[in-house]
């Protein structure tokens, strides 16, 4: 079915957000903030603003 | 799906399940708590409201050494946090071009769902935002 492989999809993207939940974490616990450099993980940030800002553009355009 | 990529999956689901169970730290919640309890109830309900306070310490005590351990194990696979901040980059540059392909494929077949398929992929949807919100909180709570 065509919902499936759309849901599969939202899944998969799912699953990776939590693997970079999960890197943010280690460098959290590991005290790793002066090896990535603030300015990197700034920058990090501003790219996972885009992503959610294209999460709720494609949930706009999906909800009824 | 090699063993690092699981155990950062896990200790994702610690630090989500941490950040929701307890919603503050905890250095914050019980001083707070037993004040109130102390002006408010009579000394013999204590056991009720302490026990259950002390209850969720251990558990969240149980929870660090967790994630402790869990990291320790990356560590020792010769993970490290420049490596983990290159990973998570790359992710989420995977992520952004996923969203795009998703939006295309959509655009196509939207009219081919039905409203109730429509509303199952939009609550998928709110769930990976949540996910999205809580790391870009994990970050700022990191950078200060």
């Amino acid at each position: 079915m065509m919902i499936d492989k759309y849901i599969n999809m939202v899944t998969g993207i799912g699953k990776k957000l939590q693997s970079v939940v999960g890197d943010i974490e280690f460098i959290k616990y590991t005290r790793g903030v002066s090896d990535v450099g603030i300015e990197n993980l700034r920058s990090l940030r501003s790219k996972l603003v885009d992503t959610k800002r294209k999460l709720y553009d494609i949930l706009d355009f999906v909800r009824v | 799906m090699d063993k690092s990529t699981n155990l950062r999956e896990k200790l994702s689901e610690i630090g989500r399940s941490k950040y929701w169970a307890e919603g503050a730290p905890e250095s914050v919640i019980v001083p707070t708590t037993l004040g109130l309890v102390g002006t408010v109830l009579e000394p013999w309900t204590f056991p009720f409201i302490v026990s259950p306070l002390l209850a969720s310490g251990v558990y969240s005590a149980y929870k660090t050494l967790k994630v402790r351990s869990m990291v320790e194990q990356l560590k020792k696979q010769g993970y490290t946090p420049e490596q983990a901040f290159k990973n998570a980059v790359k992710t989420v540059g995977n992520i952004s071009n996923e969203l795009d392909e998703l939006k295309t494929g959509l655009k196509f077949d939207i009219t081919k769902l039905t409203p109730k398929e429509r509303e199952k992929l939009a609550e998928w949807l709110r769930g990976a935002i949540g996910d999205n919100k809580f790391a870009i909180k994990e970050l700022d709570a990191i950078i200060g």
